[in-house]
């Protein structure tokens, strides 16, 4: 089932805020991409350190993201010499993730994918703007 | 050859030693070594005696729920069935409040901002871990082989951690690194072709996730994995000073109607590393050990079971180098509130002679009655390729 943000009649700034839960290094991108049309993707946040997190910021309005895509990309690696531990850590990797500004108000995601590839976690999230 | 040599020169010194300690004691000392004195990283397992094979990680409390209720249904009692677990509160509690930054205990960067190398040495207790089990064995040594059905709780934290600001300086620098090498792979244009992929599958695909994984799986590293190598060298490194410790529980059910307490322990250590030259991996080693040990069921010499309390301190100090460890260790054992009834103090000679042969020997005095002597020796085959260790 796609995840959809209903951005609606609003005509202000939609904001992101994505929340990367691990205890490894993380760095995240966010992309908007128009699945009917040609156009080249356009970056539109990326985390500032390593977290991973990207801290509350609006993303663009209406007339950039309505009917688009929203795909959130997290790379994190597991830290240590333990294989056993980091595959005991890897399912517990996981995002948050938080729009807001649109007519659906604050809604918050929490159901990326999570795939793992010793020692990194692949975290991929996309959310239908409507 | 010449290592072949050195390892029969070895066994043969080796077995004259052995030989030699037979008569005035136990050539392998079955009593408490400063090593059973560390603290236990799952002590509810520890307590019990336990090694279990397969240990629950729940994420969440929902998590740790089921797993209890279907270790019971398998059980066909009220009592779960060899059930254990191992977990982390805070990611119960705030898991927001997680990331890499407060694992190791330094600030996290502000945007735009030079990154604040400040330390943070009591990191360690918001990742204080619990450990439970429900297991049924027989711990109480009398002539009945019934088991008991026992439920043990432990936690381990580590109270204060002291790496020191060049290295906290060092880490920060490498972390950032790394983030600014990961944005870019995965915006370079292999990567995001990969992604542009993915983004457009379709979620309700049932085999959504497989698509998604098997793209995935084409991603190209970097420059990661060589800051990542990096990154876990300098955290390879031991802290200057570290203080650790452990407490424990373990109530058993002794029939259907009663519950006692059977043994309960608390473990705690101060250790400290000061490095021989500046980022050198050897080290001079003082440690602090100490254990409180309470047993409701433990028999003793006269063979008599009955309540008994423990206490163990013990200390070393050495020298660990890459190949070669020396150490003095001397432990103190307060057995039902008498002192110094039972010590030991001895000298550790550990050899690393290949990247899996080891050659140990333990030279002094031991517990149980004046003069006893130890004289031991022993040859480790080990699987890794770690340094030679103090415990």
């Amino acid at each position: 089932m796609a995840n959809t943000y209903n951005i609606g009649s609003s005509t202000g700034q939609i904001s992101l805020e994505a929340d990367i839960v691990s205890i490894g290094l993380a760095a995240s991108v966010a992309n908007i991409t128009d699945l009917a049309g040609t156009d080249p993707d356009t970056q539109v946040a990326e985390s500032t350190n390593a977290t991973g997190n990207i801290d509350q910021q609006p993303i663009g309005d209406h007339t950039l993201l309505k009917g688009k895509r929203l795909s959130i990309q997290t790379k994190v690696t597991l830290l240590g010499d333990d294989a056993a531990a980091r595959a005991t850590q890897a399912p517990n990797v996981t995002g948050s993730y938080t729009l807001s500004g649109g007519d659906d108000g604050d809604k918050t995601y929490n159901n990326p994918v999570n795939t793992y590839q010793d020692p990194n976690v692949f975290l991929f999230f996309v959310v239908d703007l409507t | 050859m010449k290592k072949f040599t050195l390892l029969f020169i070895a066994i043969i010194y080796g077995c004259t030693a052995w030989a030699q300690s037979g008569s005035a004691s136990t050539a392998t000392p079955t009593s408490t070594a400063i090593s059973d004195l560390v603290v236990p990283v799952s002590p509810a397992f520890s307590i019990t005696d336990i090694t279990p094979t397969l240990v629950q990680n729940p994420g969440t409390p929902k998590a740790f729920a089921l797993g209890i209720v279907e270790s019971v249904s398998q059980s066909g009692s009220a009592f779960p069935n060899n059930y254990s677990a191992e977990f982390a509160p805070i990611w119960w509690i705030d898991p927001k409040g997680i990331n890499v930054y407060s694992y190791l205990g330094l600030p996290v960067p502000k945007k735009n901002m030079p990154a604040s190398t400040k330390e943070n040495v009591f990191a360690g207790i918001k990742f204080t871990t619990v450990s439970i089990a429900f297991i049924n064995k027989d711990l109480i040594p009398d002539t009945s082989s019934k088991t008991q059905s026992i439920f043990s709780i432990g936690i381990h934290t580590t109270l204060v951690k002291v790496y020191g600001a060049d290295h906290a300086k060092k880490l920060a620098g490498l972390l950032d690194r790394w983030e600014k090498s990961a944005l870019g792979e995965l915006k370079s244009s292999h990567n995001d072709s990969l992604r542009r992929l993915m983004t457009r599958l379709d979620p309700s695909d049932t085999a959504y996730k497989t698509k998604i994984a098997a793209l995935q799986k084409q991603y190209i590293e970097d420059q990661t994995p060589v800051n990542l190598q990096a990154i876990n060298q300098l955290l390879a490194q031991k802290p200057y000073f570290a203080w650790d410790m452990s407490a424990a529980l373990a109530e058993y059910g002794v029939n259907n109607q009663s519950v006692q307490t059977g043994r309960a322990g608390v473990w705690t250590s101060l250790s400290s590393n000061i490095p021989l030259g500046k980022d050198s991996t050897n080290y001079f080693n003082m440690n602090l050990l100490g254990r409180y040990l309470f047993d409701n069921f433990q028999q003793n010499a006269q063979g008599i079971t009955g309540r008994a309390n423990n206490i163990d301190i013990g200390g070393n100090l050495g020298f660990a180098f890459s190949k070669l460890s020396i150490a003095v260790e001397s432990l103190y054992r307060f057995v039902n509130g008498q002192p110094n009834t039972e010590n030991r103090t001895v000298g550790i000679i550990s050899v690393k002679l290949t990247d899996k042969l080891y050659v140990n020997g333990t030279f002094g005095k031991d517990f149980a009655g004046p003069n006893k002597l130890i004289s031991v020796f022993g040859i480790n085959w080990g699987l890794g390729n770690e340094k030679v260790a103090l415990p």
